[in-house]
């Protein structure tokens, strides 16, 4: 049986043990006092006032006019206050360089200061966030993705935004459904979006041409191609198998194809023992994995950089991550990037489904940004910047969160980023049909899927007994009441 | 003489501490406040801290439920959670890892050392390579092993490779039967060189009168070794061994860098199991517990450890 026992009462029945000096300790001893619990009330109603983001510089991008924006929060910034911002470090250095350019003229023409920090995107850089949360001083803004958004929501951490996005929403053919998902509860919003990243198969189209092969349109002639093209240390398919973010990616990809998904819409778990496309899907990942050999056999123990390692070294034919590979690959092997085009998943019976994830701006509770972080946030949606930000400065890093936005050039004329348009308007995130909320994050982080792979390609179960290992961890999760919101 | 009786008899009796040394017995308690402040601070408080924590459901930056032991119930007892499965592995692969480490830290150790102990050429250049090893950062080593393991271009499969006496790459962090051993040689490459220097110390510390009388006496060479230099290097083993095996134990670089746990968990020690379950998966009741069920068996070490280096420095 649960019961609330204070922190209070904690201490005393520890200062009992180490005395007085322990209190004193207690009191300065780095504010571990843990957050209080969510405030779900949500942000009282803005007032009309002129958006402070309003004067970016104009560009080409197909930004439909700000009229709503006009409706845009009062914000009064507070001269002299800083906001604190953190942004995990992208292989694209422009991602958060212009950001921080962005924030800076904000923050200049409204008299406040920004303190602008690169961390490291690596467990380093999440365990500096997560100490400095802990500790309860975060940053005011901190860049977010997929189950991250409502796993700090959750935690009472971060503050409705709803005020901030609204005037947004109908712009541009209003967001994608994957945005929406990621970043709403109960109809309110809990961090700004920022990008959608796409998850494109990065495919080496001159050893595709040479083989007189087109992309593989399903998995039979994937795998076809595989053992025809696999020659090591050349593999066919930089599938992650370890437990690793990848591989929640690569895994659930493939489910949708034959028809399975990880969440039903109301949120319970949508996979059971005997659920057969689960079942067909996994059976598919071992026979590619260790019948027909067309997947590295290192790749059970990968770490993120892995497959992107393995095709940056030209000993993949493809894999499927976000375009940091290419980027990667645009600076230091121009010639491999000629050679690279981009796919979405070859069908299974299901059909063929774009993965995505979204990529949001939190803003903490604990921050002491005030209005002036607020006013940041709407900064960064401003249509015409955004638009600029994404499509003519990025250059296909990611898409849009504005469906409309994806009727610029970059992404209807550029023949690399073709596929784009199947990839967002099938679209799916990874807790799809739901949002990504407690259990979703906790099997995400986990890696409960990671096991089963490994459940399955390195102890060699079969698909049935690693599918049941696998629904009866997810079952634990699911069962826990905190995980449901 | 007198002086330090009457100082015997102060301590022995605290009720006269006071009278007899007047305001000195309040500037001893000042004078060692700042230590008992960094050890409150710095020890009891984490560590308490931490106990909090453990008895907690609570993820970061979220707020906790006491849950009392539930935490521990499940890591000991639950064979229906996820968390018992992974915790058992993790004493077994600890357990495993630690007792391969330092038997091999132990061989290397004791043989290196007896080697550079003996009147050879350029000793002074071998003992200064031989503890290269210890000087370079653990995470750095443990890159470099990475990277002589990888299956694709490391060092090693080029090398089978070119020689032709492998087909295909050697899995040397990816095949579970061999993932450990290969952690292991990279964690008892780094190690050894403490134990060298230690036994080394203790070595030269025998005298060589014992080694000459026994050669009189017929023994042999590994008579001498069992009969004097073991004997006479046990309270030095016994120290290494109780250091190594804590700090061998803990340690989650190599096996964080090299395989982060894998394949299939076979190289996920206890700590790195924490980590895993505080850091990554955010859930901060069970990531305390799980170190929390080792204290009591390194309380009884540390113990014993103080004991005997305290009883070696009297």
């Amino acid at each position: 049986m649960r019961q609330q026992f204070s922190r209070r009462r904690f201490l005393a029945v520890l200062a009992a043990g180490f005395g007085t000096t322990i209190a004193a300790c207690a009191g300065g001893g780095g504010q571990a006092t843990p957050t209080p619990a969510p405030q779900p009330s949500p942000t009282p109603a803005p007032a009309a006032s002129p958006t402070p983001a309003g004067a970016a510089t104009p560009t080409r991008a197909a930004a439909t006019p700000t009229a709503v924006a006009a409706q845009a929060p009062a914000l009064t910034p507070i001269p002299g206050r800083e906001v604190v911002v953190w942004q995990t470090v992208d292989y694209l250095p422009e991602t958060t360089a212009l950001i921080k350019q962005r924030l800076d003229e904000i923050a200049q023409k409204n008299g406040f200061t920004v303190s602008f920090e690169e961390i490291p995107n690596n467990p380093q850089g999440y365990n500096r966030f997560n100490a400095a949360v802990q500790a309860g001083t975060p940053p005011d803004i901190y860049r977010l993705y997929d189950y991250q958004t409502q796993f700090w929501r959750a935690q009472g951490q971060t503050t409705d935004v709803t005020d901030l996005v609204a005037p947004f929403l109908q712009q541009n053919g209003g967001v994608w459904q994957p945005v929406e998902l990621t970043c709403t509860f109960k109809g309110r919003w809990w961090a700004t979006p920022l990008a959608v990243n796409a998850w494109p198969f990065h495919t080496r189209q001159d050893l595709l041409d040479q083989a007189g092969f087109k992309f593989p349109a399903n998995w039979d002639e994937f795998r076809q191609q595989g053992k025809a093209l696999t020659k090591p240390p050349l593999y066919y398919y930089g599938m992650t198998l370890s437990r690793i973010n990848d591989t929640n990616n690569h895994t659930l990809g493939m489910v949708w194809t034959f028809g399975g998904k990880l969440q039903n819409e109301d949120g319970s778990l949508g996979v059971t023992a005997d659920d057969k496309a689960w079942l067909d899907c996994l059976a598919l990942i071992q026979t590619m994995y260790i019948e027909d050999q067309i997947i590295p056999p290192g790749s059970v123990n990968w770490d993120d950089g892995g497959n992107n390692q393995g095709y940056q070294s030209e000993q993949l034919v493809l894999t499927s991550n976000p375009t940091s590979i290419y980027n990667w690959l645009l600076k230091n092997k121009p010639e491999l990037a000629q050679k690279t085009r981009f796919y979405s998943y070859p069908a299974g019976p299901a059909g063929s489904f774009g993965q995505v994830d979204v990529w949001t701006e939190g803003l903490f509770k604990n921050g002491k940004g005030g209005d002036n972080a607020r006013i940041c946030l709407v900064a960064l949606m401003e249509p015409t910047w955004y638009a600029s930000y994404i499509n003519e400065q990025l250059k296909g890093r990611f898409l849009p969160c504005w469906k409309d936005m994806i009727k610029h050039d970059l992404w209807q004329k550029n023949e690399l980023y073709s596929e784009y348009q199947k990839i967002i308007s099938t679209g799916r995130i990874m807790a799809y049909a739901a949002p990504p909320l407690g259990a979703f994050g906790e099997l995400a982080t986990k890696f409960v899927i990671g096991d089963m792979m490994q459940d399955l390609c390195v102890r060699r179960l079969s698909p049935k007994e690693a599918l049941a290992n696998f629904v009866k961890a997810a079952q634990e999760i699911w069962s826990k009441p905190e995980n449901r919101a | 003489m007198v002086v330090l009786r009457q100082a015997e008899r102060t301590v022995a009796s605290p009720g006269v501490r006071t009278s007899r040394l007047g305001r000195d017995f309040w500037l001893g308690y000042a004078l060692t406040l700042p230590a008992v402040l960094v050890v409150v601070g710095l020890v009891a408080y984490p560590l308490g801290y931490a106990f909090w924590l453990s008895l907690q459901d609570i993820k970061v930056g979220g707020q906790g439920q006491f849950i009392g032991f539930g935490n521990y119930a499940r890591l000991l007892f639950d064979s229906q959670s996820r968390i018992y499965g992974l915790f058992w592995n993790s004493v077994k692969v600890t357990a495993l890892y630690t007792g391969g480490a330092l038997a091999g830290k132990f061989v290397i150790g004791m043989v290196s050392a007896l080697i550079l102990n003996a009147q050879i050429r350029a000793r002074h250049f071998w003992r200064t390579l031989l503890f290269v090893p210890w000087a370079i950062p653990a995470v750095v080593s443990a890159f470099t092993w990475k990277w002589i393991y990888n299956d694709v271009n490391g060092v090693l499969n080029t090398f089978f490779t070119n020689l032709g006496l492998v087909e295909r790459p050697i899995l040397f962090l990816a095949d579970p039967r061999i993932a450990l051993w290969s952690v292991l040689v990279a964690a008892i490459w780094q190690g050894a060189p403490f134990w060298t220097m230690t036994f080394l110390a203790g070595l030269q510390a025998i005298p060589r009168e014992l080694y000459e009388a026994a050669a009189i006496d017929g023994a042999t060479p590994l008579q001498q070794y069992f009969r004097i230099t073991l004997p006479l290097l046990t309270p030095v083993i016994t120290v290494t061994v109780m250091l190594s095996a804590i700090w061998t134990s803990n340690a989650i670089q190599y096996v964080y860098i090299l395989t982060n746990g894998g394949p299939a968990n076979v190289t996920e020690t206890f700590p790195l199991l924490a980590y895993h379950e505080g850091m990554t998966a955010y859930d901060l009741g069970i990531a305390s517990a799980i170190p929390l069920v080792f204290f009591p068996v390194f309380a009884i070490l540390i113990y014993f450890l103080t004991r005997r280096m305290l009883r070696q420095e009297g």
